[in-house]
């Protein structure tokens, strides 16, 4: 792979999702390059989560094409496009419940050789796997100093150490492209600027490749190589984060406004 | 007064009744599957012995009789009596067939059901239940349609008197519903476990995370209804009778009663479930009563039932955890990160 | 097979259609403004009958107050398990699954309650003790006054409570509540009192149809439980939110049951036991393939229409 012409891991061609009489997606077509950081924006209901629902199979696009490390990925289920590298983390969090934080994070395990019924009657050979998957859960937990949060079942964490977990779970999961979505959202300020700050150097070490949706620009601009502007369910602009912040079309929808401010709270929740 | 009556149809009961408790356990308790067919995959067991048995032992035996005729009741009784190992032999047999045929059927049957919302996947196994029943009744070459079948004879016939032959059958139920025990405890503390639990959580998310949820599902079903079937064949040879009658779905409402008043995934809380309604279920029959010399004003088996009712709602009100928590999915995991305080 | 002969499977077919139908809206009702499915419906529909019979044949009533009578217990059975049962689960957000145990629970109650009554009072196999003249006939088919009552009943309550749910106020409030209840619940609309109304008027028709019962054939305190299944096969075919399609559904499950089996066993050979296997299966399918139910053929291209 070289620099200057990035392989694209990930390709997608008019890609179009309609609910009822609304068009979520709409014809969008961009590529991520594989080790590239990759930002989302876009107001309130242009149509993020739905794209992620596309990648990663949750919803079946009306029209289009996903092509993953040269696969395509429309039809598959969600779990198939998850063992091929694709995972994704939900808005909302979507935990286990009724599970502390190590047992969430052990079922995110990839590939599991001790995940079947004929290894529940005779666990024996597969209890190393088990120990190592356990001592990985350990490692994110502690990355995502959550640590101490691992006895703790899921709903009684508080919202931000459940985005937190969310986040940690999906990694656990080995992705080569993480979709996540808002992952500092009800997430303290000053431990905000820290996730992304772990994302960077995961993806420094690790070359994960990342397709993040975060409604502060502040934050995200900081890290991302590129930004991809939704509106509507299309596609606005796609550039370096330095020449999106000066596009007037971008601020226009986005901010209903042709210059930066301080965005309200709540308006994006 | 002679209790030994009494004991064995409490300790036969209570263990028949824990096995399919247990199952439905796995299924409701722990993977949210509501089985509400639980009583066709039960019947299933018996269906398969009273059709096995009948049949066998009238080919082996070399005599052509009708196999639900009272005829052909009373030669198979004669014929496990004077052959032990041939009735504990057909017994076994039946136990194995019942298994895969139940193992079979939960799979199949929900293969496409298990794509539903659950409580669409409650109403459709109730109605296969009631479909099952309606079918075997109006089928009379199955196993006598509504007059049933009788003669399914109990192993342990070679035993003189019906005191010890029903003790001892009573024990082999009982070691049965033991190992029933271990087994669901096995699977509940292993990382297929955790997978039943995250599918019932949010089975999305364990679909985005790689998980082939629909599989798990099958496969729970599979293990549930080989465990019903299982218990049905007890039933069957316990009572060596088999009729649609004893299959109606109040049958799998108890069950369900045993699950939620012992704390639906908490196996141990629903041994005591099953212990306190098998208590219930037992000790208001009129015989039970005749024999204490009680007489009711009502007919104990009307109010029985109303109780039943009564405590699940009460339950699903007040108390749905039900008595015992459900508690962690222990595997080797917790040892191996003991420093995170997870050992429990 | 000549028509004459498919006659009298026809009428029977209409007629228990029509039963059903005043069985089943309620059900439907039910479950559009409190997202229950009700499985002790089938009781207020015992209970109903069991108050006309014994009216008419206790008190000598007459059969129209007797009918009264029994819509009247079904609607006060309906209110009693909502407000004791349901409400109190709601609002403790109880999930749809609870509200099923809970529902068949309080079925299995009302059920026993019934039989202990029932068996104290000598009523276990009861008929109410109402002439039925006979009209004329249709071919080989015998009609009786009771079709004559039955069906303009069902259709006339049917079509008043269309009236109702599409031209009052109360009534399209009760459609937009079924719609989008955290909407209603948000705005002005009087929620507990229109949930109130639509159980009492779910009971009433049940109960109308199980005094009915009681005038058509014997009753046994296990009656509902028996056409339960029946009844929320047709309110299922709409997709358990639609009246319009469980009207249909009402009909296609009596018609299925008696022309239907007729005609399998005439030309199949099917045994006319498994007369409700035809519904049970139709249940089965529904459920797995088109869980909307056949609600949508009535507004093509939209979503799941409400009531
Ligand atoms: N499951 C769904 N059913 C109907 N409409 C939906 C669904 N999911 C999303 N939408 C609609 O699609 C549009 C895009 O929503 P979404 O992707 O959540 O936007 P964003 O994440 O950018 O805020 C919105 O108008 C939303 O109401
Ligand atoms: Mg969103």
């Amino acid at each position: 792979m070289s620099l200057l012409e990035p392989v694209p891991l990930l390709e997608v061609e008019g890609l179009t999702k309609r609910f009822g009489g609304i068009t979520a997606v709409d014809g969008l077509t961009f590529t991520v390059a594989e080790g590239e950081w990759v930002g989302l924006i876009g107001p309130n209901g242009s149509g993020k989560s739905t794209l992620f629902s596309l990648l990663s199979g949750v919803e079946r696009p009306d029209g289009g094409q996903i092509r993953f490390a040269g696969r395509s990925l429309v039809g598959l289920p969600p779990h198939q496009i998850a063992r091929l590298g694709l995972v994704r983390g939900f808005q909302i969090p979507r935990l286990f419940s009724s599970m502390d934080g190590l047992e969430n994070m052990l079922v995110a395990e990839k590939d599991h050789p001790g995940e079947g019924l004929a290894a529940a009657l005779a666990p024996g050979p597969f209890v190393e796997a088990e120990r190592q998957a356990a001592r990985r859960a350990a490692w994110w937990l502690t990355a995502f100093g959550l640590a101490g949060q691992a006895p703790l079942l899921a709903s009684e964490l508080s919202g931000g150490q459940m985005k937190l977990l969310e986040t940690a779970r999906a990694l656990m999961g080995q992705p080569r492209l993480l979709l996540l979505d808002e992952p500092a959202a009800g997430v303290a300020p000053a431990l905000a600027q820290g996730i992304f700050q772990k994302l960077r150097r995961l993806r420094e070490e690790q070359g994960i490749t990342l397709l993040t949706i975060e409604h502060r620009l502040d934050l995200l601009f900081d890290h991302v190589d590129r930004v991809l502007v939704l509106h509507q369910g299309r596609l606005l602009a796609d550039g370096p984060p330095g020449a999106i912040a000066e596009e007037p079309r971008v601020l226009e929808a986005y901010f209903g406004t042709a210059h930066w401010g301080p965005r309200r709270e709540g308006a994006h929740p | 007064m002679d209790l030994t009556p009494l004991v064995v149809s409490f300790v036969t009961f209570f263990g028949i009744y824990l096995i399919l408790a247990l199952s439905m356990n796995l299924e409701y308790g722990l993977t949210g599957l509501p089985n509400f067919g639980k009583v066709f995959f039960y019947s299933v067991g018996a269906y398969t012995s009273a059709f096995v048995v009948s049949r066998l032992m009238l080919a082996l035996g070399g005599a052509s009789l009708v196999p639900w005729s009272a005829e052909a009741a009373v030669f198979r009784e004669e014929l496990a009596r004077s052959e032990p190992w041939l009735a504990i032999g057909l017994f076994l047999l039946c136990l194995v067939l019942a298994a895969l045929v139940g193992a079979a059927l939960g799979s199949l049957l929900s293969s496409p059901a298990l794509r539903v919302q659950d409580v669409y996947l409650a109403l459709i196994l109730l109605v296969v239940a009631e479909i099952a029943r309606v079918y075997v009744r109006a089928t009379e070459g199955f196993i006598g349609g509504p007059h049933g079948l009788g003669g399914i004879p109990n192993p342990f016939r070679f035993i003189e008197g019906a005191g010890p032959r029903g003790l001892a059958y009573a024990g082999l139920v009982l070691a049965l519903a033991a190992g029933a025990y271990v087994l669901v405890e096995r699977i509940t503390h292993s990382p297929f476990g955790r997978l039943m639990k995250a599918v019932r959580d949010d089975e999305l998310a364990a679909q985005v995370l790689g998980k082939r949820t629909h599989w798990v599902k099958a496969q729970v079903m599979a293990v549930g209804s080989a465990l019903a079937a299982v218990a049905g064949v007890l039933y069957a040879f316990f009572t060596e009778f088999v009729g649609t009658e004893d299959f109606d779905s109040q049958l799998t409402f108890t069950v369900l009663l045993m699950v939620i008043l012992g704390g639906a995934g908490n196996h141990r809380g629903v041994v005591a479930g099953t212990l306190i309604m098998t208590a219930i279920d037992r000790f208001t029959r009129p015989s039970f009563l005749a024999l204490l010399g009680l007489q009711l004003p009502v007919d104990i088996n009307y109010a029985r039932h109303a109780l039943i009712g009564v405590l699940l709602v009460l339950l699903i009100l007040y108390r749905p955890q039900g008595l015992a928590p459900e508690g962690r999915v222990r595997t080797a995991a917790r040892e191996e990160v003991r420093h995170l305080g997870v050992s429990s | 097979m000549p028509w004459e002969e498919l006659t009298p499977s026809l009428f029977q077919g209409i007629l228990m259609g029509s039963l059903f139908v005043l069985m089943a809206v309620g059900l439907t009702l039910t479950y559009a403004v409190s997202r229950v499915i009700n499985f002790a419906h089938g009781e207020l529909v015992t209970l109903g009958a069991y108050a006309a019979a014994l009216a008419v044949n206790l008190s000598g009533l007459s059969l129209l107050p007797a009918l009264v009578l029994g819509a009247a217990a079904g609607a006060l059975a309906a209110l009693t398990l909502d407000e004791l049962i349901y409400k109190p689960l709601m609002a403790r957000r109880a999930s749809p699954l609870y509200l099923l145990v809970a529902s068949i629970g309080a079925s299995i109650i009302l059920r026993h309650l019934i039989y202990l009554a029932a068996d104290a009072g000598g009523w276990l196999n009861i008929k109410a003790r109402v002439m039925v003249d006979l009209v004329g006939f249709v071919g080989y088919a015998a009609v009786t006054s009771l079709h004559l009552q039955v069906v303009p009943a069902a259709l006339g309550l049917s079509l008043l409570l269309h009236l109702f749910l599409t031209r009052s106020r109360t009534g399209k409030a009760m459609r937009a509540l079924a719609e989008n209840p955290d909407l209603a619940r948000a705005s002005a609309i009087p929620v507990a009192r229109l949930r109130r109304l639509a159980w009492l008027i779910a009971g009433a028709m049940a109960g109308l149809g199980g005094g009915f019962w009681a005038v058509y054939a014997n009753i046994q305190p296990a009656l509902g439980a028996l056409l339960f299944l029946r009844l929320a096969a047709a309110s299922i075919l709409g997709g358990l939110t639609n009246v319009y399609a469980t009207i249909l559904g009402g009909y296609v499950v009596g018609l299925g049951e008696n022309v239907g089996i007729t005609l399998a066993n005439a030309w199949a050979g099917v045994p006319l036991e498994f007369r409700t296997l035809i519904t049970f299966a139709m249940v089965v399918l529904v459920l797995l393939f088109r869980p909307s139910g056949l609600g949508d053929l009535f507004t093509p291209g939209r979503s799941r229409r409400w009531i």
